[in-house]
């Protein structure tokens, strides 16, 4: 092997070690493409959920799927859900607005009257041992669903 | 040269593999990104239904302070599918390799700038770098010019590639063990706090209205499973290095670290595509084995065949 190619291999070959070693020890557990998966790291008994609903005529509360946040992917779903909820009340409301516009635009929603954006506080363990009822739950915003004067 | 780079220069360089080992890695690793990238077309170019706020530039994309036009994210995904295509057939390697390389890191990381980081494609974002940075189209290319190598020549110069695959790989496991223990400690052994995570993610599942893993949720309230389950965690996350030792040993954690992708599907629905189909792991075997067959029959029929970089 050339020395030349002994110092590339070697460099190459450091560098990639580097990258994935550096969130260890840079206190930054977590980028792309490298990360200490800290998501599985920690218990996650008592844990806050972001979550937005829908309430339909009846009043009933129902989940609803991730595509109509915008994307077809549960975990970014929960993202940008989160990240409306961490921005607080004014955030949660734009969030529920902008749904609510796509919700309206579905025929198969046509039962929900409006949305709300919760904070929910959960013991994930007892949720599938006792109750699924949030320990706490507080609600950041609501907004009605719009209608077209002539579908009501 | 101190011991332990002496050490390292002779890991890397003294065993002497095959060129069609790089060369089938090549295959494999950028097979599998260019067909990842061009079955999530939509989801890697339309991000129309996201607003500009909820960009959270990671990685590479940190340099961007605002999204990017469409026009120029579609540009971005076709010059690299382009590349990644040219790199897998083995033209003009020493661009394609690495413009498909960067792009790749590109185009995910952007993918994973919007609130959600998609760790399930790590892996491959850092194989396909370093194999873009070595001599993996030396064979298996398709090209005009006559064969002037032997595509049996073995050197050292296509070891180290390999090496350094296999090294991320077991890294990228062993980090995810270290973290644990920082974290958690040796607490985390109990099983407790895997439970609750496969709890967790159960919960934000159902109330997200998506579907979840069903034995996870079922598994729950028995405490004990767990126990063991995180034991072998640990156990396959900090032994990961254990398989640079190669031979049966690198075989016995391949099929375990396996095992432990189908488990987390199994209990969590989150699926790793790269590592489930095998093609993570393809470092530590002598993969260029099967894949001649393979070569030979692409020879007969699209002329692909043996040749040297000029």
């Amino acid at each position: 092997v050339s020395g030349w190619s002994q110092g590339w291999g070697l460099a190459v070959t450091t560098l990639a070690a580097a990258v994935v070693l550096w969130p260890v020890v840079s206190g930054r557990p977590d980028s792309f493409p490298h990360s200490t998966y800290p998501m599985f790291a920690a218990r996650r008994d008592r844990v806050e959920l972001g979550n937005i609903r829908g309430i339909q005529l009846d009043g009933t509360p129902i989940a609803l799927s991730p595509r109509l946040l915008g994307t077809g992917e549960v975990m970014h779903a929960r993202a940008l859900v989160a990240a409306a909820v961490r921005g607080g009340k004014k955030q949660s409301l734009r969030l529920c607005r902008r749904v609510a516009d796509r919700v309206s635009r579905h025929p198969e929603f046509a039962s929900l009257r409006a949305l709300e954006v919760t904070l929910d506080r959960y013991d994930s363990v007892r949720y599938f041992t006792e109750s699924r009822i949030p320990v706490k739950s507080r609600t950041l915003a609501q907004c009605d669903v719009p209608r077209a004067e002539s579908s009501r | 040269m101190s011991p332990l780079a002496a050490r390292a220069r002779a890991w890397l360089f003294d065993s002497a593999f095959p060129a069609e080992r790089i060369a089938s890695l090549r295959v494999l690793v950028f097979g599998f990104g260019v067909v990842y990238l061009a079955v999530r077309f939509r989801q890697l170019t339309d991000y129309s239904s996201l607003i500009p706020s909820d960009f959270a530039p990671v990685g590479i994309v940190s340099l961007l302070s605002a999204p990017l036009p469409l026009a120029l994210v579609l540009a971005c995904y076709s010059v690299t599918l382009l590349a990644g295509v040219t790199a897998l057939l083995g033209i003009g390697f020493r661009w394609s390799g690495p413009l498909f390389a960067l792009g790749q890191l590109w185009v995910l990381s952007y993918r994973s700038s919007w609130g959600m980081i998609f760790h399930t494609e790590n892996l491959l974002v850092l194989h396909t770098l370093i194999l873009s940075a070595s001599p993996a189209a030396d064979v298996w290319r398709v090209t005009s010019r006559s064969p002037a190598v032997a595509s049996r020549k073995l050197a050292g110069e296509y070891a180290w590639p390999v090496h350094a695959v296999s090294l991320v790989t077991v890294l990228s496991y062993a980090v995810a063990g270290v973290a644990k223990l920082k974290i958690s400690g040796l607490d985390w052994v109990s099983g407790e706090a895997l439970r609750s995570q496969v709890a967790f993610d159960a919960l934000r599942k159902i109330e997200l209205g998506s579907s979840h893993a069903w034995l996870g949720a079922w598994l729950v309230p028995h405490r004990a499973v767990f126990t063991p389950l995180a034991y072998l965690t640990f156990a396959f996350e900090l032994g990961a290095p254990l398989a640079l030792l190669g031979g049966r040993v690198a075989r016995v954690w391949c099929v375990t670290a396996w095992a432990f992708h189908a488990g987390v599907v199994a209990l969590m629905l989150i699926v790793f595509p790269y590592a489930l189909c095998g093609v993570a792991f393809a470092s530590f075997f002598a993969c260029e084995k099967p894949m001649r067959a393979l070569g030979r029959l692409a020879q007969r029929t699209f002329g692909v065949r043996p040749g040297a970089n000029p």
